[in-house]
C-alpha cells in the first residue's frame, strides 16, 4: 500500500483513544432515501421557480410596458393561474416533506448522512448560486443599456431575494455533513 | 434561519403572491365572464370585417339591418354564421347601427370593455376602430 491509501484507510477511523478503533459514520445511500429527497427537492424547485414566474407576470399585468401587445397581458393573466395552481401542490408538498425530515433526523441522527440529501444540498446551493450571479450580471448589463425600468427592478429583486434565500437555507444544512467521508 | 421560520416565511410569501394573482386574474366566476367578453369582441370584428368591402368596383350600400342573408347578398357575398350575430351569454343581437350608407357601429354589453380591450385587441384593423367606452366597433365599408 502506497503512503496515501495508509493515510485514507487510518482517516477512515475517528480519532478517538477507545479501542478498538470506531469507523467514522458513513454517508447511507437507499431508494427510499433517494425518493424522499429527490421528491423535496423537486418540491423546492418548482415552488420557487413558480414563485417567481407568478410575482413576473403579476408585475407584468400591473406594470404594462407601453409598447405591450394584447397577447403579452393575456399571457401574463395565464401565467398567474397556472402559477397559482402549481403552488398549490409544490408548497405543501415541500413543507410536508422538509417537515417529515427534520423529524427523522430528529428520531434517528443517522438519517442526517444520506448521501442523496449531500449532493441535492450541494445542487440546490450551486443552482441558487448561479441563479444569483446570473440575475446581478443581468441587472448590471441592463443599467448599462438603460433599461433599468421599476418592473425590471422589482423582478431583479425578487430573483435575488428566493435565490439568496434558499442559498442560505441550505448553506446552515451544510453543518450536518461537517464529519462525513 | 431556523427551519420553521424558513417555511413561515415560504408561506406567507407564495400565500400573498397568491392572494395578489387571485385579485389580478378575479377568480373563476370572472374568468368565466372574461371568456364571454372575449367571445362579443372576437364576433363583432368578424362582423366589423364582414362589413368591410375593398375589393368590389362599385362601393357597396350597408344593408339595413345585420342577418345571415343580408350579408349573403353584400358585396361579394359574406358567410357569417348566426351564431356569431349574436351575445353567447344572452342571445340578443349585437346592436348594429348604419350611421350612413358606408358607415357602420357595431356593439356589445361588455362585462369589462376596457379588460377585453387590454386583453384581445391587437390595434385598430383596416377601417374600423374599438371604443372601450362605448363598446362598439366603428367602422367604413372602406
Amino acid at each position: 500500500m502506497t503512503p496515501g491509501e495508509i493515510d485514507g484507510a487510518l482517516a477512515s477511523f475517528s480519532e478517538s483513544d477507545f479501542n478498538p478503533p470506531v469507523p467514522r459514520p458513513r454517508l447511507r445511500l437507499t431508494a427510499r432515501d433517494a425518493f424522499v429527497y429527490l421528491s423535496l427537492f423537486t418540491a423546492l424547485a418548482l415552488s420557487a421557480g413558480y414563485l417567481i414566474t407568478l410575482i413576473f407576470a403579476i408585475l407584468d399585468f400591473h406594470l404594462p410596458d407601453p409598447a405591450e401587445g394584447a397577447g403579452e397581458a393575456r399571457y401574463a393573466l395565464d401565467q398567474i393561474r397556472w402559477a397559482i395552481a402549481t403552488l398549490l401542490v409544490s408548497v405543501p408538498a415541500f413543507v410536508w416533506m422538509t417537515h417529515y425530515t427534520d423529524r427523522k433526523i430528529a428520531q434517528e441522527a443517522g438519517h442526517q448522512r444520506s448521501l442523496v440529501r449531500k449532493w441535492l444540498t450541494y445542487l440546490a446551493l450551486f443552482v441558487s448560486a448561479l441563479v444569483f450571479f446570473g440575475d446581478a450580471i443581468y441587472v448590471i448589463y441592463c443599467f448599462l443599456k438603460g433599461e433599468m425600468t421599476l418592473r425590471f427592478i422589482l423582478k431583479a429583486m425578487t430573483i435575488a431575494f428566493i435565490a439568496m434565500t434558499i442559498f442560505i437555507f441550505y448553506l446552515r444544512g451544510l453543518e450536518d455533513f461537517r464529519d462525513d467521508r | 434561519m431556523t427551519d420553521r421560520a424558513f417555511l413561515i416565511g415560504a408561506v406567507a410569501l407564495t400565500l400573498a403572491a397568491g392572494l395578489v394573482g387571485i385579485y389580478t386574474v378575479g377568480g373563476p366566476s370572472w374568468s368565466r365572464r372574461e371568456i364571454l367578453d372575449q367571445r362579443r369582441f372576437e364576433d363583432i370584428i368578424e362582423l366589423a370585417n364582414a362589413l368591410r368591402c375593398w375589393n368590389v368596383k362599385v362601393t357597396p350600400v350597408l344593408p339595413a339591418e345585420l342577418t345571415v342573408e343580408s350579408l349573403r347578398s353584400y358585396c361579394d357575398g359574406r358567410n357569417v354564421s348566426r351564431a356569431t350575430l349574436t351575445d353567447n351569454e344572452t342571445g340578443e343581437a349585437y346592436r348594429y347601427t348604419r350611421v350612413s350608407d358606408t358607415e357602420f357601429s357595431i356593439c356589445a354589453k361588455f362585462n369589462d370593455a376596457a379588460r377585453a380591450e387590454r386583453l384581445w385587441y391587437y390595434g385598430t384593423g383596416e377601417g374600423w376602430a374599438f371604443n372601450a367606452s362605448t363598446g362598439c366597433v366603428t367602422g367604413k365599408v372602406r
